[in-house]
């Protein structure tokens, strides 16, 4: 399954032939910060993330570069040690994957302001507000983000941007019956709004799906379509919403 | 030692009053002419220090039945210079506003006294009232810490947070008098299942035995409720006065044949029919049974009758801010309104003046509810109270029919107390830990002493434990727990310098419900809606709130901007859980059924049976000619369902079959029933099915169900499997989800107040869908979700009793018939019309993206 000159593997987008893999919103530390607001919940999330990481990684191979499109931390203000471990975690696991002289770049997300006191111990590590190769622009999407990338934006260089932080899913219902379930899914198409090609791409977080595309967010323009993830990873196109 | 109640009489006119101090009998007199009957009953075994359970009907003296004794005490005290500065009595309500009323009914006795002991130049200690409830000022608490009440009037809440407080608890050493009232309303929830342990606390924190009163309403089985006062091992006396106000009710149908008109026409007559009684009567209330009903009520009163109804109409029910609740009970105190149209807020004692005539539109869906509601009319114990059923289908007509019969005949529902909870549980736990440091054993036989939890298993307790003392969680060290546990020693303690003040800004039961607040342009709050109904509002929609329109300007977060309107409303008001029919009245109506039907068996002629119909139900020519009607149609079209038959119709509709049973035994049942039925055949088929739930049955529906697969998942369950079966079912329900997040609240996983943050939802909000799937990857034996699965299953629906109709099935003491037939019976369609849907969810996610994919690829 492609969008432009990416495959979709899972929630990921890959450039097959630059070995490039694209992550949304991994928002790590959600269980911290939950704590902090007076919520306990069992801890999953990192193992979950894992799970799905390695499924992906054994579908792409060796990797020569990794985009995480911000908010790879959830809390907003500090370092919780519980980000700092699962970012420790989760980078381990991709030196496995990553060739020699392999890089990482994280655009930042309006979750993710701080991140270089966990990143700056690592030499491949690039934290950035937005990130260009070839014709494509990964920037993380809010506001901040898009207002510091203008110019590039407009630039008719750029034919394609990527973007995290929306969170897109899609309800899915069977017409005949009252059922209906919650999909993370891929937003694309071209958009008035950037006068570019977009794709908004789903947050990676496993706990939950994301936001209602139709009724919540205010993304969609007529036109653009979606494909669908299942919780096995299976990928689903559909052009009709 | 073993429970033990019995049933007291009314003593004697002088006996009670020679109980009496001189000064409170000379007071007493000056203002009374005589005891009343409650009096009578309950004012000496207080005297002789014994617990009671007091059971009478509104409006009747019971304030002053529990305290005469206790002023007395006191006031003989006071007297002689003895009265302590400690706590005697304590006297706890479930509503923060009925506190403030028995206050002003207190106060008063107790300053005629003392006026009457200065005249005779008796010299007396102040005795001191105090009053503590949520909205009790700081400044006001620390000068009730300086100085004692001896009469304390409080909440459950305000209670439990008494006792955890070190300025205050040591003035329950010496308890002596608990009173509880309203306590009916209270057991039967976890409000009351949370009280029952604090009860149990504060008889451990007391030197001596503590007499416990007990005020309720007409409630059936009293020695359940009298258990749940005094707990376990005590024996109580009780007192079931009778109501002496007479029952003058009727029952009113806008039409005589439901199915032959059209909507349009039912619901003019149905509004001209209200508007003809209020008219005749000074004050009337109205009693619907959910808020959007009685939104919808007075929104059409006025527009149909503008110039009946402007000022003098007023809407009450629980979603109303507290402002527009009090300002509504003024106006009806001081008889400024002609009519109030409410749901179930004003069924407790609130004193709203002088009733002339309670409508109940629609049945009440219990004994206990309907003669609560009539009992609000005239408010005197001795004059008639005055009800009047409207009703506005056949089901329903038959309802209003069986409950005036047993309203009459004194048939009341079976209460349900809720037991073994382990969220309370985890909670009052928590409190006892931060009091001091306890022995397991010790807490646990001071837990089984509340009857809630008397049979409470130590594996429960023990999970319990493990859950706050952190041990669900073995990766993260130095988590927030909330106690320590020893299991070395068998101590436990609370944990971290922050226990104290967590537990007393979260302690509760009721649940945060997701409410979003509806503001005004000054910013002033209207009212509130829930999360749902906000979900599906889009700007410039307009619906009513507190019989007022408003138009949806946005929100921000969980505050919803409006701005009056005068359009019409364009979405329909929010669906909020629907009052269930009681099992007891529900079983009557099944018993009425079976008669009749003998009647038309027996080939008895329609006069006949109008004369059986009208004797049996109390009620007059026109109302038995249209339930014989009713029932004369469906026993021609098909059969007439009893509750010893339960009749099975297969009927296809637009490719889909519908397969029905009539199996009247309330919501709460057929819930139960009709989900673990559809499991069964679900998951045989791997594919999802539909189901549609009433009081009067429930129907399965899909494109290619069979009738003899249904019923063999039928004859699959019985008494022994339905709870595992049921456990699987609700699974993946949103009903679960729901339950669990109140749950967690409850038992502190999710605080509301934590570090100066109030949580509100909005970006904050705890999603009921992310807790639960986070809590089901870790562990299936969770105590919390246990407690969601069991507060499903035994409080929400009724597993216990679907239990025991599946075993009569089983052994054949229910039977069971099929018919197919070309046209709907009339009771089906009532049924059907009804019938609240859901879909019992087998087909995982990742199928149904397939199949659904797959469809549109065609």
């Amino acid at each position: 399954m492609r969008i432009y000159d990416f495959e979709v593997i899972d929630r990921c987008l890959f450039l097959k032939r630059d070995k490039i893999l694209i992550i949304g919103d991994l928002h790590l530390g959600y269980e911290d910060g939950l704590m902090q607001l007076g919520t306990v919940v069992p801890r999953n999330q990192l193992n979950i993330t894992i799970e799905i990481l390695k499924r992906i990684l054994n579908k792409t191979g060796k990797l020569n570069q990794i985009i995480f499109l911000g908010d790879v931390k959830h809390y907003f203000g500090k370092i919780l040690k519980q980000e700092r471990d699962d970012f420790r975690s989760i980078i381990e696991l991709f030196n496995d994957f990553l060739n020699k002289n392999g890089k990482i770049v994280i655009t930042t997300g309006n979750h993710d302001k701080i991140l270089i006191p966990i990143t700056n111990k690592y030499e491949n590590i690039k934290v950035l507000d937005n990130y260009v190769f070839n014709n494509i622009l990964f920037i993380h999407g809010d506001q901040s983000s898009v207002k510091k990338s203008y110019e590039l934006i407009k630039n008719k260089d750029i034919d394609y941007i990527i973007l995290g932080h929306f969170h897109p899913a899609y309800i899915l219902r069977d017409k005949r019956s009252i059922k209906e379930e919650k999909y993370k899914c891929f937003l694309y198409g071209y958009s008035k709004e950037y006068n570019k090609n977009v794709v908004f791409i789903p947050s990676f977080f496993p706990l939950i799906e994301g936001s209602d595309i139709i009724n919540n967010l205010e993304i969609y323009e007529k036109g653009m379509k979606i494909i669908l993830i299942a919780e096995n990873g299976k990928t689903y196109s559909f052009n009709q919403i | 030692m073993e429970n033990k109640f019995s049933y007291i009489t009314a003593r004697k006119d002088n006996e009670l009053a020679e109980s009496l101090d001189p000064l409170v009998r000379e007071w007493f007199f000056s203002r009374f002419p005589s005891f009343s009957l409650t009096q009578k009953y309950g004012v000496l075994p207080v005297f002789e220090r014994k617990s009671i359970l007091i059971s009478a009907p509104t409006g009747g003296t019971k304030t002053l039945t529990a305290f005469l004794s206790i002023l007395n005490y006191l006031v003989g005290l006071s007297r002689k210079d003895e009265l302590e500065d400690r706590i005697y009595a304590v006297y706890c309500s479930p509503l923060k506003a009925l506190s403030s009323d028995i206050f002003v009914n207190l106060i008063e006795p107790l300053r005629q006294i003392e006026e009457l002991a200065k005249k005779k130049n008796i010299e007396m200690q102040k005795i001191r009232v105090g009053l503590r409830t949520g909205d009790t000022t700081a400044s006001e608490k620390a000068k009730m810490a300086k100085k004692s009440p001896h009469i304390l009037i409080t909440t459950p809440e305000s209670l439990a947070i008494m006792i955890n407080s070190p300025k205050f608890v040591e003035k329950f050493f010496r308890l002596e008098f608990m009173i509880v009232d309203e306590i009916h309303s209270l057991a039967e929830n976890k409000r009351g299942t949370h009280l029952s342990l604090t009860l149990e606390r504060i008889q451990a924190l007391s030197a001596m035995p503590i007499v416990r009163i007990g005020l309720s309403a007409t409630v059936s089985p009293l020695e359940k409720i009298a258990n749940y006062l005094v707990g376990q091992g005590k024996e109580c006396l009780i007192a079931n006065v009778e109501m002496t106000k007479k029952l003058d009710l009727q029952i009113l149908s806008p039409v005589e044949d439901f199915l032959k008109t059209n909507s349009i026409e039912l619901n003019t007559k149905l509004y001209e029919m209200m508007d003809e009684l209020i008219q005749k009567n000074k004050t009337t209330l109205i009693f619907t049974n959910t808020r959007a009903a009685t939104e919808r009520v007075v929104n059409n009163l006025k527009e149909k009758f503008p110039k009946n109804y402007f000022e003098n109409i007023g809407t009450h029910h629980s979603s109303l801010s507290k402002e527009h609740r009090q300002e509504i009970e003024q106006s009806l105190r001081d008889g400024k309104l002609k009519v109030v149209v409410c749901s179930t807020s004003l069924e407790l004692g609130i004193d709203i003046g002088y009733i002339d005539l309670v409508i109940l539109l629609g049945s009440p869906k219990a004994v206990s509810r309907a003669m609560q509601r009539i009992g609000r009319a005239g408010h005197q114990l001795h004059e008639t109270a005055r009800g009047k059923f409207i009703v506005y289908d056949f089901d329903d007509l038959v309802e209003c029919a069986i409950i005036q019969k047993n309203s009459k005949e004194k048939i009341i529902d079976e209460v349900h107390i809720p037991e073994n909870c382990l969220d309370v549980l985890a909670q009052q736990i928590f409190g006892m830990s931060i009091y001091k440091t306890w022995h397991v054993n010790e807490m646990f036989n001071l837990i089984k002493q509340s009857y809630c939890y008397r049979n409470l298993t130590k594996n429960d307790f023990f999970s319990v434990i493990s859950y706050l003392a952190g041990e669900y969680d073995l990766n993260v060290r130095n988590l927030y727990s909330k106690i320590w546990y020893d299991p070395t020693t068998g101590q436990v303690g609370k944990r971290g310098k922050l226990a104290r003040m967590i537990y007393m800004t979260n302690i509760g039961t009721i649940p945060d419900e997701s409410f979003a607040s509806v503001v005004d342009g000054a910013g002033g709050e209207i009212g509130k809606i829930d999360e749902i109904f906000l979900e599906k509002l889009k700007k410039g929609d307009v619906f009513v709130l507190g019989g007022k329109k408003y138009q949806f300007l946005y929100n921000k977060g969980m505050k919803v901007y409006v701005v009056p309107s005068d359009r019409n409303p364009t979405i329909p008001s929010w669906f909020s859980e629907m009052l269930p029919l009681s099992f007891t009245t529900a079983c009557s109506i099944g018993k009425f059924r079976r008669l009749l039907n003998e009647e038309f068996r027996a080939k008895k002629s329609p006069d006949e049976i109008k004369g059986f119909i009208a004797e049996y139900v109390y009620c007059d020519e026109k109302t038995a000619k249209t339930i014989y009607n009713y029932f004369q149609k469906q026993y021609k079209t098909s059969l007439i369902p009893t509750d010893k038959k339960i009749l099975v119709e297969e009927f296809n509709s637009d490719g889909k079959k519908y397969i029905i049973f009539h199996s009247l035994f309330g919501r709460r049942v057929n819930d139960a029933l009709s989900r673990a039925c559809a499991f069964s055949v679900a998951s045989a088929r791997k594919r999802d099915v539909e189901v549609g739930i009433s009081d009067n049955g429930f129907f399965i529906a899909g494109k290619e169900i069979e009738t003899d697969k249904i019923l063999k998942g039928l004859k699959l369950l019985n008494e022994n499997n339905i709870r595992k079966v049921l456990d699987e079912a609700i699974e993946k329900t949103e009903v679960l989800k729901r339950r669990f997040r109140h749950c967690a609240a409850r038992s502190l996983m999710i605080l509301r107040n934590y570090r100066g943050y109030t949580k509100s939802a909005g970006k904050q909000q705890m999603s009921s869908h992310f807790l639960l799937a986070a809590v089901n990857k870790s562990t299936k034996d969770f105590p919390i979700l246990k407690e969601a699965r069991r507060e499903v299953l035994e409080d929400l629906m009724d597993i216990n009793n679907a239990a025991e109709i599946l075993r009569k099935i089983n052994n054949h003491e229910i039977k069971i018939e099929i018919k197919n037939t070309k046209i709907m019976s009339p009771f089906a369609i009532n049924l059907i019309l009804q019938g609240h849907t859901d879909v019992i969810k087998i087909e995982d996610k990742n199928a149904f993206i397939k199949r659904v994919w797959e469809e549109l690829e065609k």
